[in-house]
């Protein structure tokens, strides 16, 4: 009984708390649209590393549904840019089906991985070559 | 032989992609700096291939309810419109300057990223 009540008010605090979403909230969310747009659509990737800490830290949410939320912030603007680059761009023949299956692959593994690695040690090593890459791709 | 190591690539892209951390942002300097990939093309591939299995994790999320729909369209419509206009703009510009630009980005993400996870942890 005391357990449903709690949960009624958690319920109600929760909505309270998501029709109070203040202007400036509102100004800060559609500014960090407008970011993670720009760049998943220069780039071509990079939008859901922004999407998750902006769903976390303006959006409010907890970590694992900002993870959950940032696929279906990006997975539209996947596809509006795969239609874009794939209409008014040229490619190099046989990339993208090795590519495409190679990332599928993975991705099933990632998952499964996900439970029995340390993430920590994963991340600095993965921010580590991320700034390798990206002083090798500048110059 | 090339269809394998493109393959490793994306594998290696995908593991990180289904931990969570974007998949994409080592997918796409493996392409173009290991295996000589042009920058647009690297770029449409990693955007390709991130359908299928974006797909599937959104479905088995949303099941779980981790998705959540409140205030999510504040982010997706301006989001989708500076999308469509800078895919265009990538189409049309050079993939040098494009390659150049991410490698920036990169850098900045990885030290922004580094000194967040950081802070958080200490």
């Amino acid at each position: 009984m005391q357990t449903k009540i709690i949960e009624a008010q958690n319920l109600f605090k929760f909505d309270d708390a998501s029709k109070k979403t203040s202007g400036k909230k509102k100004i800060a969310m559609v500014l960090a649209g407008l970011f993670i747009g720009a760049v998943n659509g220069l780039f071509g990737a990079g939008g859901g590393m922004l999407a998750v800490p902006c769903l976390t830290y303006i959006g409010g949410l907890d970590e694992k549904s900002a993870h959950a939320t940032a696929i279906a912030l990006i997975l539209p603007l996947c596809l509006v840019s795969s239609v874009a680059y794939g209409v008014g761009a040229t490619f190099e023949n046989g990339v993208v089906l090795p590519t495409v299956l190679g990332v599928t692959i993975g991705g099933v593994i990632g998952a499964c991985l996900l439970k029995k690695l340390s993430s920590d040690v994963v991340s600095f090593v993965f921010y580590a070559l991320m700034l390798f890459a990206g002083l090798k791709m500048m110059f | 032989m090339k269809f394998l190591y493109l393959m490793l690539a994306g594998v290696a892209g995908g593991i990180l992609a289904g931990m969570g951390m974007g998949g994409g942002t080592l997918t796409l300097p493996l392409l173009v700096l290991c295996l000589n990939v042009g920058q647009i093309t690297a770029q449409f591939a990693n955007l390709v291939a991130f359908l299928p299995s974006g797909a599937a994790s959104l479905l088995l999320h949303a099941k779980n309810g981790l998705v959540k729909k409140n205030n999510l369209l504040f982010f997706l419509i301006p989001a989708i419109a500076t999308c469509v206009g800078c895919s265009f703009f990538a189409i049309e510009t050079s993939g040098e300057l494009l390659k150049k630009l991410f490698g920036g980005f990169l850098v900045a993400l990885a030290l922004f990223s580094f000194i967040g996870k950081t802070v958080k942890k200490y």
